[in-house]
């Protein structure tokens, strides 16, 4: 296997401790579909708490690509209609699962969820296939 | 305040580790999704590390508290049913994530760099919330949360 393990895992543990400080202390799920979600609309008092993770994640990223100078990319790779289109189907589709790769991956795992563990299975194989499609075409 | 300042801490720590773990480049996420070809478990790496801080915490130190320390609820979904609306809603995302290899985690740490992509998506997953919403207008708020 090619890929950095260290990395990985570092990068895994980190996501571990942001979603247990973010349970234990503020009693929230770190899951970033529904923390931005849940500002469409923004309802009073429950609107600080997301601006400032999602501005923390900006920030995070920034801090690990100028100072750890960690592999990023300047734009996807694909048409804007495909990026818009793969948006637009993760926003529906994570609205309808209440949930993405961080809300049922790792919280919903987590709390040992059987809603997650299912989305999660789910998701995954949706994926898998439609790559393995679409590299096939 | 500490509850502010924790949400913030949280959210950096998030992005860092999106980005440390090679996430933020779709390449690293669709060679997870390519099983016949160049398969790369990184994805599985980072779930995996992500559970074994947060999986053992919850189960240990967080599931019998009665409240988290800053404030008076966990606000978290009690709804138990595996229905419709999660399976098919799993297919949707799934899909919309094997065409370009880019999720909410991953593009939400990267509107920093430079990406103008990332802008994109963002604002057409937000048009995919609000779409959902205004076709379920009788619906409520699964999560009910007390208002901080």
């Amino acid at each position: 296997m090619t890929f950095p393990f260290v990395d990985a895992l570092v990068g895994g543990l980190l996501l571990g401790i942001s979603a247990t400080l973010l349970m234990l202390f503020c009693g929230k799920t770190a899951g970033i579909s529904g923390i931005v979600g849940g500002l469409i609309p923004p309802r009073v008092g429950d609107v600080a708490w997301r601006v400032l993770f999602i501005l923390g994640m900006a920030v995070g990223g920034y801090i690990a690509v100028t100072a750890f100078h960690v592999e990023t990319v300047a734009s996807y790779n694909d048409s804007t209609a495909v990026v818009i289109i793969a948006g637009l189907l993760v926003g529906i589709g994570t609205k309808l699962a209440n949930g993405c790769t961080s809300g049922h991956g790792i919280v919903g795992i987590g709390r040992l969820s059987k809603r997650s563990l299912v989305a999660t299975i789910v998701f995954m194989l949706s994926a898998i296939i439609t790559y393995n499609l679409m590299s096939f075409i | 305040m500490f509850y502010f300042l924790i949400a913030l801490i949280a959210g950096v720590t998030f992005g860092l580790g999106m980005a440390i773990s090679g996430m933020i480049v779709p390449n690293n996420v669709l060679s997870f999704l390519s099983i016949f070809e160049g398969w790369n478990a990184s994805l599985m790496v980072v779930i995996g590390g992500a559970l074994l801080v947060f999986l053992s915490v919850y189960q240990f130190g967080i599931k019998n508290r009665k409240q988290p320390v800053l404030t008076d609820n966990f606000c978290v979904n009690q709804n138990k049913d595996v229905d419709n609306r999660l399976v098919i809603g799993s297919i949707i995302f799934g899909i919309g994530w094997g065409i370009l290899g880019v999720c909410p985690g991953p593009v939400v740490s990267s509107l920093f760099l430079g990406n103008s992509d990332a802008y994109w998506f963002v604002s057409a997953m937000i048009g995919g919330f609000l779409l959902v919403k205004l076709l379920e207008t009788n619906r409520e708020e699964t999560v009910a949360c007390e208002v901080q």
